[in-house]
C-alpha cells in the first residue's frame, strides 16, 4: 500500500466515522427524550455512555481533538450518572441535550471542514455547555442512586481506583467477523489479567460446529470472565475500547446483581437452547456443576424413570437463583421461537440512486420491446418478452424498495422540536405518532421534512393554546399535537392534527377581503376559505413571533409540496382543532401513467389522478373549456390542445380523461387515448423548468419525448378562485 | 492404532483454512484415538485454538478420544488463559 493507498482509505475510513456518528447523535437524542419520562432507565443511560464514548474513541482516531476533548467531558458526567454517583433530573437532561447538539456541530464542522482548525466560536461553546455540566455534576448531592439498588459502596464507587479490590463479571460475545478484522480476542483476556486476577474464563463455542462444517475464518468465540481488580470502571471499560465494534460486552459490577444476570440472559446471542448452557454462559455456574446436574438428571431418569428438569436440579445443587433459571427458560423459548435475524448493511445513496436509473431505462426499453413486438407472428418473441416484463417489473418494485424507509424516523425528530418549542411557548404539548412504518421514497422524506416542520411550529404557535386558556376552554392542560401517515391508493398521506383553537373561516374570509387576495363580491366554499391560508402573505397572526406569523410560510408549504407533485388540504373546526392533510406520490422515480396524444404530442397523467375515460362524442369542447353532463352532474371539461397553445386538431372524436385533485373533478379533453404505461421521469432542464402545466418528461418506447401534465395545476387553471372573476 | 496429528509451528488465522482442510484428510476414516502432538507449537491465536475446539466436537461426534501430547510453552498458555484446561486430556 503506498501513501496515497492509505491517504484514501483513511478519507474513507473517517467518511464512514462521520455517518455512523449522524446515527450515534440521534441516538443519544432519542435515550435523553426518553430518559424525560423514565430518568431511572439504566439501559438508556448506559447507551448514552457508550454512544458517547464511541463517539469519542472513533473521534480520537482521525484527529479530531475539540470534539475528542469536549466529548469526553460529557462521557464523564454520563459515567457519574450510570454508576449512580449523581442524580438525573431534567436541568441536567436539558443540558445534556444542548451538549448532544454541540456535538453534533463539532462533528459537522469536521465534515464540512476537514482540513480546517475548529472555529473559535465553537471551541468557546464547547467551553461554556462542558463548564455549566460539570458546575452542575458537583453541585448535586447524590440522594438516592437512580441505577445500581443493591450495589454496594465497591460497585457505586467504580468509578475511581480503589485500595479494596472489586470483582467484575464481563461477558464478551465476538462478532463472526472479528478474525478478518485483525483482531484477536486473546489480546483483550491477556491484557485484563493485566488488569487484576482473572479468576474465571469459561470459553463459550456454543455456536461453534464441528471441523467439517466449520469456517475457519469466522469467530464463534465468546467469554465469560470474573475479574478481581483494584481499577476503576473507566479503565476497565477503555480495555474494550478497541473490540467494541466486534463484540457484544457486559460488565457487572460486585454484588452480582440479579436483574444485571436476567439482563445479560436476555442479551445473549447464541442459540443456546440448553437451561444450563445458558447458565454457564451468564456466570451463574461453572462447567463442572453443570456436568454434575446433568450426570444426575441422567441418574434420575434411568433410575426411576423420572425426569428432573435440570433447572430444578441446579437450584438445588448448586444454588441457582429461581430467578435465573427462569430467566435462562425464558430465553431458551425466546431462542426456539426466534425469527431469522435480518442482517443490515449500509450502501451509500448514490449507489442505490445509479441502480434505480438503470432500472428506469431498463423499464422504458423493456415498455419499448413490447410496443415493437405487437403484431409479431413469433409467439416465442412474444413470450419471452412478457417474461422479461414481469421481470423488469419486479426489479422495479425491489429496487424502487431500497429507497422507500418508514417515516416515523423523521417523524420521531419532531419529538425535541415539540419539546423546546414548547417549552419556549411555555405551552403543555404532547406529541403522538400514528403510522410511523408507513414507508414512502426517501426522497420524498428528505424534502417533506422542511414544510412539516413549518406546520407543526405553525400548529404550536397558532393552533394550540396555552394552559390557561385550555383550562378555561374546559379542555385538558395538555395540547395534542398529532403525525400520522397511512397509504392510499398508490399515495401516502400525512396529516398534521391538533386539537387546538382551529380556524375561523370568516376571520380568513374578511383578512383576505382587507389585502384584496379575495375581490368583493367573489363568494367560496368553506374549503376555498380555509386553503386562503396558503396565500403569499396571508397571516391571520396577532403578533409574529420567532416562530411563525410572518406569513411566509405556508405559501411556500403548498408551493413545495406542489413541487413533490402533492396536494394539501386544511379542515379546521373552531375550538376543536386544524388538521392539514398532505397528499405525496409514494416515489418521485417512476409513476403509473395515462398516455394520451394532441394532435402529434404525446402527454402522460399520473395515474393517481385518472378516474376514468370517457368518448366526448358531440359534447367535446371547442374553445378552452366547458362543461358537460356526466352521470348526472355537471362536469368542466378542459381543452388541453388549447389550454398548452396547440392548434386544433382534425381528430374528429374527442377524449376525455376524468382526474380529480384536491380541488374537485375534471375532464381533459384530448384527441387520442393510448393507455396505462409506467413512466420513468426524467426532470426538465432548467429550460423548461418553468413551463405551467408540465410536471416532467419521460421517453417513451418509440423513443418519442412524452410531456407529464401537472394536473393539479390544470385544474387550479379551471377553478383560480383567486382570479379575478364574478361569481 | 491412533491417528496422529502433528500440530504446526503457527497455529493461527492467516493458515486456519488449510490447516482445518488438512486435519479434515488426517481423521477421516480414523476409528480409533486422535492424539494431538503439540510439541511444535510456537505461535497460536484464538482463531488457531478454535480449530482445535471445532476438532474435539468433531472427534466427539465421530465418538472418537482425543488427547493432547506434549504441549509446548504456548499452547499450555493458551488453554489456561482460555480457561480450557479442563477441556481436553492433556499427556506431558
Amino acid at each position: 500500500m503506498n501513501e496515497d493507498d492509505i491517504r484514501h482509505a483513511t478519507a474513507k475510513a473517517r467518511q464512514t466515522f462521520l455517518e455512523e456518528a449522524d446515527d450515534l447523535i440521534a441516538s443519544m437524542e432519542s435515550a435523553l427524550l426518553a430518559l424525560e419520562s423514565t430518568p431511572e432507565d439504566a439501559e438508556l443511560i448506559n447507551s448514552l455512555f457508550r454512544a458517547a464514548h464511541t463517539i469519542k474513541g472513533s473521534g480520537g482516531m482521525f484527529g479530531l481533538s475539540a470534539l475528542v476533548g469536549f466529548t469526553h467531558r460529557v462521557e464523564s458526567v454520563l459515567d457519574h450518572l450510570r454508576s449512580g454517583q449523581r442524580v438525573l433530573d431534567l436541568p441536567t437532561i436539558s443540558l445534556l441535550l444542548k451538549c448532544t447538539d454541540q456535538i453534533a456541530d463539532l462533528l459537522r464542522f469536521a465534515k464540512e471542514y476537514p482540513d480546517d482548525v475548529v472555529a473559535e466560536e465553537l471551541v468557546a461553546q464547547s467551553d461554556v455547555l462542558a463548564n455549566q455540566l460539570e458546575a452542575m455534576d458537583t453541585a448535586r448531592n447524590p440522594i438516592a442512586p437512580l441505577i445500581g439498588a443493591g450495589v454496594d459502596d465497591a460497585g457505586r464507587d467504580a468509578a475511581v481506583a480503589s485500595d479494596v479490590p472489586s470483582v467484575w463479571h464481563i461477558s464478551l460475545r465476538f462478532a463472526p467477523e472479528t478474525f478478518c478484522h485483525g483482531i484477536d480476542p486473546f489480546a483483550t483476556l491477556r491484557y485484563l489479567g493485566t488488569l487484576g486476577v482473572v479468576e474465571m474464563v469459561e470459553t463459550i463455542d456454543t455456536t461453534l460446529p464441528v471441523l467439517s462444517q466449520i469456517d475457519p475464518e469466522r469467530c464463534y468465540i465468546g467469554f465469560e470472565i470474573r475479574l478481581l481488580t483494584r481499577v476503576a470502571q473507566s479503565v476497565l471499560e477503555d480495555a474494550f475500547e478497541f473490540i467494541q465494534d466486534e463484540c457484544i460486552i457486559h460488565l457487572i459490577p460486585h454484588g452480582k446483581r440479579l436483574k444485571d444476570y436476567i439482563q445479560l440472559i436476555d442479551d445473549l446471542p447464541e442459540d443456546a437452547d440448553r437451561v444450563g448452557e445458558i447458565l454457564v454462559a451468564c456466570g451463574a455456574l461453572t462447567r463442572r456443576q453443570l456436568h454434575e446436574a446433568l450426570a444426575r438428571q441422567h441418574d434420575a431418569a434411568a433410575r426411576d424413570d423420572v425426569h428432573v428438569p435440570i433447572g430444578e436440579i441446579l437450584q438445588k445443587q448448586a444454588g441457582v437463583s429461581p430467578h435465573l433459571v427462569d430467566a435462562a427458560i425464558k430465553k431458551q423459548d425466546q431462542n426456539r421461537t426466534r425469527k431469522t435475524d435480518s442482517a443490515f448493511f449500509r450502501v451509500q445513496s448514490e449507489k442505490v440512486d445509479t441502480l434505480i436509473d438503470m432500472v428506469g431505462e431498463l423499464v422504458v426499453l423493456s415498455s419499448a420491446a413490447q410496443t415493437q413486438s405487437v403484431g409479431n407472428a413469433n409467439a416465442d418473441l412474444m413470450e419471452t418478452i412478457d417474461y422479461l416484463k414481469t421481470l423488469v417489473d419486479g426489479l422495479r418494485s425491489n429496487a424502487m424498495s431500497l429507497r422507500m424507509v418508514a417515516i416515523g424516523e423523521s417523524f420521531e425528530k419532531f419529538r425535541r422540536v415539540v419539546r423546546d418549542t414548547s417549552a419556549n411557548l411555555g405551552k403543555s404539548i404532547r406529541l403522538e405518532i400514528v403510522g410511523g412504518e408507513t414507508e414512502l421514497d426517501k426522497v420524498v422524506i428528505e424534502k417533506i421534512t422542511d414544510p412539516l416542520m413549518h406546520l407543526v411550529r405553525n400548529a404550536m404557535d397558532h393552533g394550540l393554546e396555552s394552559p390557561a386558556e385550555r383550562e378555561n376552554a374546559d379542555k385538558p392542560s395538555e395540547g395534542v399535537l398529532t403525525l400520522s401517515a397511512h397509504h392510499a391508493s398508490g399515495s401516502i398521506v400525512i396529516r398534521v392534527s391538533d386539537d387546538g383553537r382551529g380556524i375561523d373561516p370568516e376571520r380568513i374570509l374578511a383578512k383576505a377581503r382587507e389585502r384584496g387576495i379575495v375581490k368583493d363580491g367573489v363568494s367560496l366554499s368553506r374549503e376555498q376559505i380555509l386553503k386562503l391560508i396558503f396565500e403569499p402573505g396571508f397571516s391571520t397572526a396577532e403578533k409574529v413571533s420567532d416562530i411563525s406569523g410572518r406569513g411566509v410560510g405556508m405559501d411556500v408549504v403548498r408551493r413545495n409540496i406542489d413541487a413533490l407533485r402533492g396536494s394539501v388540504d386544511v379542515d379546521a373546526a373552531i375550538g376543536a382543532g386544524t388538521t392539514i392533510t398532505i397528499t405525496l406520490p409514494l416515489t418521485l422515480a417512476i409513476i403509473e401513467g395515462f398516455l394520451v396524444r394532441c394532435g402529434n404530442n404525446h402527454f402522460v397523467l399520473p395515474m393517481t389522478h385518472v378516474e376514468e375515460c370517457i368518448d366526448l362524442g358531440e359534447a367535446a369542447v371547442a374553445g378552452r373549456s366547458g362543461v358537460i353532463m356526466h352521470r348526472g352532474e355537471p362536469l368542466p371539461v378542459l381543452n388541453v390542445s388549447d389550454v398548452l397553445g396547440m392548434p386544433a386538431s382534425a381528430v374528429a372524436r374527442k377524449s376525455a380523461v376524468i382526474v380529480r385533485t384536491s380541488n374537485g373533478s375534471a375532464g381533459l379533453q384530448v384527441d387520442r387515448l393510448l393507455g396505462e404505461q409506467q413512466t420513468v421521469i426524467k426532470p426538465l432542464g432548467p429550460l423548461f423548468s418553468n413551463l405551467d402545466f408540465v410536471a416532467g418528461s419521460s421517453v417513451l418506447g418509440s423513443g418519442e419525448i412524452a410531456l407529464i401534465l401537472d394536473v393539479p395545476a390544470l385544474l387550479d387553471e379551471m377553478s383560480a378562485p383567486t382570479k379575478m372573476k364574478a361569481a | 492404532m491412533p491417528t496422529t496429528l502433528k500440530l504446526p509451528c503457527d497455529l493461527v488465522i492467516d493458515d486456519a483454512k488449510s490447516i482445518a482442510a488438512q486435519w479434515m484428510a488426517l481423521i477421516a476414516g480414523c476409528k480409533d484415538a486422535i492424539i494431538v502432538d503439540a510439541t511444535d507449537t510456537q505461535n497460536a491465536d484464538t482463531a488457531g485454538m478454535q480449530l482445535l475446539l471445532a476438532l474435539a466436537k468433531q472427534a466427539s461426534a465421530n465418538n472418537l478420544e482425543l488427547e493432547i501430547h506434549r504441549p509446548s510453552a504456548r499452547i499450555l498458555t493458551m488453554l489456561r488463559v482460555m480457561g480450557l484446561s479442563s477441556r481436553f486430556k492433556i499427556a506431558s
